[in-house]
């Protein structure tokens, strides 16, 4: 009976679930169709109409049903008005949204113009807390009036891992961590002049101009206690110059020096190939530093790990990736005059930690106080830090050419002068320059060399001014017309069209879209890494990209505009008067005669009015589009350091100029 | 046994001649010339920024470098040189840092070891741990819970959770000397692993907990643990002794895949907490197209996913008695 009576139940569940479904069902049925019914209705009647119309044999009859017709004829004619207004409605409405849609775009367009103009009149200002300094400055990092105090822990941020610590052979950014443990013979002072630092004076240079004197402190010795003399440098330089040595970065700095010989014990002499006006310009670059011939001698390739030099502070501790720790050389009174601290160093420790290049996991971490003093060039990064009182922000402006475009003088269609002066014309450098760094970057639009730069041309400066309208007359007078598609092609029909690839700049996508709509230029931004960018940009292929250079003055084009540096690795990009033979100067070039001739000199005004000349004919000559004289951010914490921050042209800090405050 | 293990280990041989010639094929199909970036990297300034260069390298210099790496020979014979340096235990010498990958390796293991297994330690805590909890407490709130955890944990990519942390225990909670609670750079054993792991750990404890709750279900279900339940033991005697152990085998399986693909989000993780390990070196070398430092990374790599794998089968034979290795290597 049990399951009987189970069954029945569930019989009954069963039926009464299909019933009450069956219900909503036809509810639903009837709701769904009660809509319908009414519309039905009307047709209805007026089916009927018809029906009658051809049945009514009588006349009288007919007479009724024209009566029974009329209220049909209103209710279908107040239908029809109804539909009329609806219609009505529909159109007005479509034409509002249209002209809204209109009036909202004059609008954003207005707004966009303000937030530019507002963010251009920032820029002009310079960025409300950020401590903006030229390169050659110490700056009081901490805020406070110098008081130094000895011990504790100072730690200042580096990017990568060094690759190794033997001067001969290391390479990436070792420089900077280096510069706790080795020393330069000069080193770049406050305007950016260079000063003795291991060497005792500036040195002397012969009347062929192929020797420079240099003579050395007496009073230097290694952190192995060892003295560093004439002995010492030569057989460091021996190393530099052995040709069968894998020598890294250092060779660089050493091109031209054919030998060096010793005077006396603290005096040496080099000697070069061919007269170098600029022989102190590359001693004093970031690799030319000495290690403790002992140790070259005993430690071996030990040496890589363990720096023996005469900096301020001895090799502690190397974590890979990690940090590099040095501790104080008590021996070290050989400090920079121009610096507060001739020595020895104040803390006990100076720690190197080891970034990488996410700056906003950067940021965090100097917001957790894993580190005092941080580079950042994340604009987004460095503006959230800046908002926090506690912190320091400092922007480090470098001298030389700035952020610019070259533009590949050789490659169609920029080999055409129309071609590049319209775009010096037409592209808004203003607005493209601030929206590259975030707004808050103080401009140089009209110059390569930046602002404070020996060698720069005001004339240059005065050469063009955004004029989009000039810009495109020229391209009309060349002959490029505009087709269908807004964008302009050559007479022989080839579309103007170049490439910029896009490697992360900030200004790619703006760039592309300025010169597209302002000269209907196409621009091309293929993605790729720099590395094969490098490789395919040494060969010529591209026709603009964005680079820059620093240097104090107008030297720093002959890397860039010399002949015989197009071609070869990190040299690419203008091949202005090129020859198109790699690694020779192009025969009769004026650049390069302007530049040999400002590099020859040893007259100071000489080399001013040369430079002058070169970046005027340059810029005449419309091969490259500069943007922005750029600075970098560094953001410290004055609660827990204190002394100045100078960092010369190579950005390397004086880590002798640090103190901690932390008890 | 140990036939299976040596014959095992000879397959393996093929399996990594053919891992070094793709990756040695491809990393020279990567544009780029690894002693040309060795000369041009090192800008201080920083990226983009304007920055004083030095003076040019000679053509000199330049082969110098070449012949000291085997450069200059054609790639069939840098091959042939290289499996014969690799045959004898040598991996090469860095480009970029001029150290023996060998002792990049060993000064960068233990980091990438030490995150790995921090990380397998919480995948299975949390994973099993989860699992079994909701297979127990199946369709309660315990186990919605569970399963919504799962599913979060597969949706976000680790990286974003490791940003996430960081944010959380290393900025917003400091202590008053302004030092964030947790550290947001990895550079330690201790509580610097902490994030690291437990960003790691999360993801792959999803998968865990998901297998573990279905295995536990289907073992559940059983006539064994009925017959254990009926004879009137413990519910977590039942659950522990009887059907955790069978539930296990599926997940120890997964496990040992987890190992590698723990092996490999290393290599983000650590780039986001800047933990000094293998993948920060690769991701280093690959940009600086330093070809040793990846070929034996990469190398290394594929010797540790199928040596995991190995274990998982041994390890079989002792969580199930009825698995038995046979030396034909079915």
């Amino acid at each position: 009976m049990g399951p009987s009576k189970s069954l029945s139940r569930r019989k009954l569940l069963r039926g009464g679930a299909a019933a009450l479904a069956g219900g909503v069902g036809v509810a639903a049925l009837a709701a769904c169709g009660e809509a319908e019914v009414v519309e039905k209705t009307v047709t209805v009647t007026v089916t009927e109409v018809k029906e009658v119309v051809k049945e009514v044999p009588v006349e009288t009859v007919v007479t009724k049903e024209v009566v029974k017709e009329v209220p049909v004829e209103t209710v279908v004619t107040k239908e029809v008005i109804k539909e009329v207004p609806v219609e009505t409605i529909k159109e007005v409405q479509v034409e509002k949204v249209v002209t809204q849609e209109v009036i909202r775009e004059v609008e954003v367009q207005k707004v966009v113009e303000r937030v530019v103009e507002k963010i251009v009149e920032q820029a002009a200002e310079r960025a409300p807390g950020i401590d903006i300094h030229n390169l050659d400055s110490a700056v009081n990092i901490g805020l406070k009036p110098w008081d130094p105090k000895v011990g504790g822990e100072v730690s200042y941020m580096t990017f990568g891992n060094p690759t190794n610590f033997d001067p001969a052979t290391w390479g990436g950014r070792t420089a900077e961590p280096a510069n706790m443990f080795y020393e330069l013979l000069y080193n770049y002072g406050p305007g950016n002049a260079i000063l003795p630092t291991l060497a005792s004076d500036l040195p002397e240079v012969s009347d062929d101009k192929l020797s420079w004197t240099v003579p050395l402190r007496n009073d230097v010795v290694f952190h192995d206690e060892t003295p560093f003399d004439a002995d010492a440098m030569i057989f460091n330089f021996d190393r530099f110059l052995d040709e069968e040595l894998p020598r890294g970065h250092v060779v660089r700095d050493i091109a031209g020096i054919s030998s060096v010989e010793k005077v006396n014990d603290f005096t040496v002499r080099f000697h070069t190939d061919q007269p170098q006006a600029f022989f102190l310009k590359f001693i004093a670059h970031q690799h030319v530093v000495f290690a403790s011939p002992k140790a070259i001698t005993e430690m071996g390739a030990e040496l890589d790990r363990h720096p023996v030099g005469t900096g301020p502070f001895k090799m502690l501790e190397w974590e890979d990736d990690v940090k590099i720790v040095g501790e104080r050389f008590d021996h070290w009174a050989w400090g920079p005059s121009y610096l507060p601290n001739q020595g020895p160093a104040y803390p006990d420790r100076m720690r190197s930690q080891i970034f990488g290049f996410n700056m906003t996991d950067n940021a965090q971490a100097f917001e957790a106080g894993e580190v005092d003093i941080l580079l950042n060039w994340s604009f987004a990064d460095y503006k959230r830090v800046s908002e926090n009182p506690k912190y320091h922000v400092i922007g480090f402006a470098a001298p030389g050419m700035g952020q610019y475009m070259p533009l590949h003088t050789q490659l169609w269609p920029l080999d055409d002068l129309a071609v590049r002066k319209a775009l010096l014309f037409g592209v808004d450098r203003r607005t493209v320059t601030v929206r590259a760094n975030g707004g808050t970057a103080p401009t140089n639009i009209s110059n390569l060399l930046v602002p404070g730069t020996v060698g720069r041309s005001d004339a240059a400066g005065q050469l063009y001014t955004y004029d989009p309208a000039k810009g495109s007359a020229l391209l009309d007078e060349a002959g490029y017309a505009l087709g269908e598609d807004g964008f302009r092609y050559a007479p022989d029909g080839r579309k103007l069209e170049i490439s910029y690839p896009d490697r992360g700049d900030p200004v790619v996508e703006l760039f592309k879209l300025d010169v597209e709509r302002s000269l209907g230029i196409q621009v091309n931004i293929p993605k790729m890494d720099e590395a094969t960018h490098r490789e395919q940009a040494q060969d010529g292929a591209f026709h603009t990209t964005w680079i820059g250079v620093a240097g104090p003055n107008g030297d720093v084009l002959y890397d860039r505009f010399h002949t015989s540096f197009y071609g070869r690795p990190g040299r690419a990009y203008s091949f202005f008067e090129w020859d198109g033979v790699p690694a020779t100067a192009t025969e009769g070039a004026k650049i390069d005669g302007l530049l040999d001739s400002a590099r020859a000199s040893f007259d100071p005004d000489e080399q001013r009015a040369l430079w002058e000349e070169a970046e005027l004919y340059l810029m005449e000559n419309a091969v490259a589009i500069p943007l922005v004289h750029d600075y970098l951010p560094w953001l410290s914490n004055p609660d827990r350091i204190g002394g100045v921050l100078h960092l010369g042209i190579d950005y390397l800090p004086s880590y002798g100029q640090f103190y901690s405050t932390q008890e | 046994m140990a036939g299976y293990i040596i014959r095992r280990v000879l397959y393996m041989i093929p399996v990594l001649f053919g891992v070094l010639i793709v990756v040695f094929v491809l990393m020279r199909l990567i544009p780029g010339d690894p002693i040309e970036i060795f000369y041009q990297s090192g800008e201080i300034g920083g990226s983009g920024a304007t920055s004083r260069e030095g003076g040019e390298v000679s053509r000199k210099a330049i082969e110098t470098l070449r012949e000291s790496y085997n450069l200059d020979k054609s790639p069939p014979h840098q091959f042939v040189l290289y499996v014969w340096d690799v045959v004898r235990g040598d991996l090469g010498t860095s480009i970029a840092y001029r150290r023996p990958v060998v002792d990049m390796i060993a000064s960068h293991w233990p980091a990438t070891f030490a995150l790995t297994m921090a990380s397998m330690a919480v995948a299975i805590t949390i994973g099993v741990g989860a699992g079994v909890v909701s297979a127990i407490k199946r369709h309660t709130f315990v186990d919605y819970g569970a399963q919504m955890f799962a599913i979060l944990g597969i949706s976000f990519p680790p990286f974003f959770v490791g940003l996430l942390l960081i944010l959380v225990f290393a900025i917003k909670w400091q202590t008053d000397d302004g030092v964030g609670m947790l550290p947001a750079v990895s550079n330690g054993y201790g509580k610097e692993l902490i994030l690291p792991a437990l960003t790691l750990g999360t993801a792959a404890s999803a998968i865990l907990a998901r297998l573990t709750r279905s295995s536990m279900l289907d073992v559940l279900s059983r006539d064994y643990v009925r017959t254990a339940r009926s004879k009137g033991l413990r519910e977590r005697v039942v659950v522990m002794g009887h059907a955790l152990r069978n539930a296990l085998i599926p997940v120890v399986t997964v496990i040992g895949l987890e190992f590698g693909g723990l092996l490999a989000g290393a290599v983000i993780i650590e780039a986001v907490f800047h933990r000094q390990g293998l993948g920060l070196r690769l991701i280093d070398a690959i940009i600086d197209r330093d070809y040793p430092v990846v070929q034996g990374l990469v190398l290394l790599s594929a010797v540790i996913y199928a040596v995991a794998n190995l274990l998982v089968d041994v390890l079989y034979t002792y969580i199930d008695p009825r698995v038995r290795l046979e030396t034909t290597g079915n």
